[in-house]
């Protein structure tokens, strides 16, 4: 059976949200299977249209997800050798309107994602935005847009295999300090998610002075299970049903801000729980701010068992009121959150 | 707005210190070398004191091409900025030329143009970020791609001047303009400007690895992937550090490098002939002694140089075979010549 170590789908949504795409397919795949994944950039894409779209003045964008795959074992078909999967997107605004490049990459490696995610935005897709300026200048109206989008597409294809395996990097930045705004508990039992946001309480003036530095707390708590079921449907176009996802990290920034979502996860009795913090960079001036490992620590405490829910959660932002949860699973629960949490008043 | 303005300088210092752990450039001890060249000719105008700051750092040009580039840029530098910064600049790229040539000999990439895109993204990408900022807005994009050429490639740079080369490569580069503005094409700047060069040096090593491999397959045994390499970053630097110091190379520290570079190659208790490695010592010395040098020093001429002298000596070992630790043995005085050899030329 052929083995297949790389899932690489790259993908380019230009100002008037024309998709381009091109994926590796180093495994000859089902014409329904084909079909399908041609229809996967838009289904990646949809938050991103919803984060922009969210606050008009401070345009969002996803920069990168990050997910371990696990094995799962009742259905090993194949010796699986991917072990972590990335999606990463880079948002410019061109000339007249947004435009995405978004990629993901299914490696048998602990992927880089900033490296990765920087070969994106700072080459990959300039060189799109860049390329299409010189091109139009040199051949005018005999200029074959199409041709020359997908031209990059293979440019980029080609970087991002060349970087697939570097080893992963400690950047200046991750010894920043975060505090946390909320906290998203989710239950996998069988296949159906329980999923809960615990944060402020409606009337702390905290919540809405965080509302600012966040999307939303709508978009917070959809992204992890929203891109996990993603990235499920993917590796199952892919024919990759042995393993499975967890999220480990979720970045967002905007021109002025960023977020930063931090999972942990635990998998006992066939019962997948996690916890995720979701954070945002402060100055020394906020006194419950601390680095990335204070938090990962504080999860895997939780999950391990060695330390309780309630009062970890304190310890982390005692503002955060771990008692009361605002669940996530239905629409109208969702609504809730819209009209109450992402109130501006 | 202050949290904005305080983001953005977070950024921006993010950014700078990835670049000065990138690229960093020890700029006392260049301002140190300057003030000395400045205190000893007296009598030179600024741009004459700036070229000769700029011949003893070892850029690669005769006095009177850098006295005409510096001419020609010195008006093109930013009001805050003087011609000095320029210079560093120039020997910036020195250092990450020297960078450059070093990973593109270790790395794999597929073809030509997977290795144009990568390296552009992590040696250039930022470099010229940085270099733009010593520079007017308005430059245009074909003298920054000619810079380009002078400060990275200056061995294949047309002899002629700066402005017939401008002339006669105006069509290359544009520089295009969008109600009034400037449009960043920086990219397409940077790879007009050194595509070439990187294609070549690219060419160049694949060239030279399939010609080892079917050369000798019986010498590179089955763990190959341990043997194709002669290591001489240690002789290079020793070079180098000759070249920026103006000290005498220490001939303990000569012997160590040497060895070293031998060493990295031959294996003891395996039995090697001189053909089996002579393409390859030969192009490593060259690449290691003409990176060290002044770049005054054309590769083909060095290489047949050095190609000469070990054909004399291949002529007394010819049907030997001999285990690795004694092929050390027997080369280490005959690199150490040839290596004091050019050493002495500058």
């Amino acid at each position: 059976m052929e083995s297949l170590d790389l899932l690489l789908g790259l993908f380019f949504s230009s100002e008037d949200n024309i998709v381009y795409e091109k994926f590796i397919l180093s495994k000859k795949l089902s014409e329904e299977n084909i079909k399908q994944i041609n229809k996967l950039p838009m289904r990646f894409l949809g938050p991103l249209f919803m984060a922009s779209a969210y606050d008009t003045e401070n345009k969002w964008n996803i920069n990168f997800i990050e997910s371990t795959l696990s094995s799962n074992q009742e259905e090993i078909t194949e010796g699986s050798f991917i072990q972590s999967f990335l999606c990463l997107n880079s948002s410019v605004d061109a000339e007249s309107g947004m435009t995405y490049l978004f990629c993901f990459i299914g490696s048998q490696y602990t992927e880089d994602p900033k490296l990765l995610y920087e070969k994106m935005n700072k080459y990959i897709h300039q060189s799109i935005i860049q390329g299409n300026y010189i091109a139009q200048k040199t051949y005018g109206v005999e200029f074959n847009y199409n041709q020359f989008v997908y031209g990059e597409l293979g440019r980029g294809v080609n970087l991002i295999k060349q970087t697939v395996g570097s080893p992963r990097r400690l950047y200046p930045e991750e010894k920043r300090k975060y505090c946390s705004v909320g906290l998203i508990k989710r239950k996998r039992i069988e296949g159906i998610v329980e999923s809960n946001l615990y944060t402020f309480d409606t009337d702390d003036p905290l919540r809405k002075k965080y509302l600012k530095s966040i999307p939303s707390y709508y978009l917070m708590a959809i992204l992890p299970n929203y891109f996990e079921t993603r990235i499920v449907e993917t590796l199952k176009l892919f024919e990759k049903t042995d393993i499975f996802p967890n999220i480990r990290t979720i970045k967002l920034s905007s021109s002025n801000s960023e977020v930063l979502y931090l999972e942990e996860f635990l998998i006992e009795n066939q019962i997948r729980t996690s916890y995720g913090l979701i954070l945002i960079p402060t100055n020394n001036e906020v006194s419950e701010s601390y680095e990335i490992s204070f938090y990962k620590k504080k999860l895997r405490l939780i999950l391990d068992k060695k330390k309780n829910f309630e009062e970890t959660v304190i310890e982390i932002n005692s503002r955060i009121n771990p008692f009361d949860k605002w669940s996530t699973d239905s629409e109208e629960n969702l609504r809730n959150i819209r009209d109450l949490l992402d109130c501006k008043n | 707005m202050q949290e904005l303005r305080d983001k953005g300088i977070e950024v921006n210092l993010l950014e700078e210190i990835r670049f000065k752990q990138l690229f960093e450039i020890d700029k006392d001890r260049l301002i140190w070398n300057y003030q000395r060249i400045n205190r000893m000719f007296k009598n030179l105008g600024s741009i004459e004191i700036i070229a000769k700051f700029l011949i003893n750092q070892s850029v690669g040009f005769s006095p009177e091409r850098i006295i005409e580039i510096l001419k020609y840029f010195e008006p093109k530098i930013k009001e805050d900025k003087i011609l000095l910064d320029f210079a560093f600049e120039w020997i910036r790229a020195n250092r990450i030329r020297f960078d450059y040539k070093k990973f593109i000999r270790l790395e794999v990439y597929e073809d030509p143009n997977s290795a144009i895109d990568d390296i552009i993204f992590l040696f250039f990408l930022d470099y010229d970020r940085h270099l733009r900022e010593i520079l007017i807005p308005d430059i245009s994009e074909l003298e920054i791609c000619a810079l380009y050429e002078i400060f990275f490639n200056p061995n294949e740079v047309d002899s002629s001047n700066i402005e017939i080369y401008l002339a006669k490569n105006q069509l290359r580069v544009h520089t295009i303009f969008k109600g009034g503005e400037k449009i960043d094409t920086c990219i397409f700047t940077i790879r007009e400007g050194l595509s070439s060069m990187i294609k070549k040096d690219y060419n160049d090593l694949h060239a030279l690895k399939v010609k080892i491999k079917s050369k000798s397959p019986n010498s590179v045994k089955e763990n190959s992937t341990l043997l194709l390499e002669f290591d001489g970053t240690m002789v290079e630097r020793l070079i180098k550090s000759y070249c920026f110091n103006e000290q005498k190379i220490i001939e303990r520290e000569l012997e160590n490098s040497i060895s070293r570079l031998l060493s990295s190659y031959f294996r003891f208790g395996q039995f090697y002939k001189f053909e089996d490695f002579k393409v390859e010592l030969t192009h490593n010395l060259t690449t290691c002694i003409s990176s060290g040098l002044t770049a005054n020093h054309r590769y083909n001429s060095m290489h047949n140089l050095i190609a000469s002298r070990l054909r004399n000596y291949e002529k007394a070992v010819e049907q030997q075979k001999l285990d690795g630790l004694a092929w050390i043995k027997d080369l280490k005085p005959i690199v150490k010549e040839i290596v004091l050899k050019f050493v002495d030329m500058i």
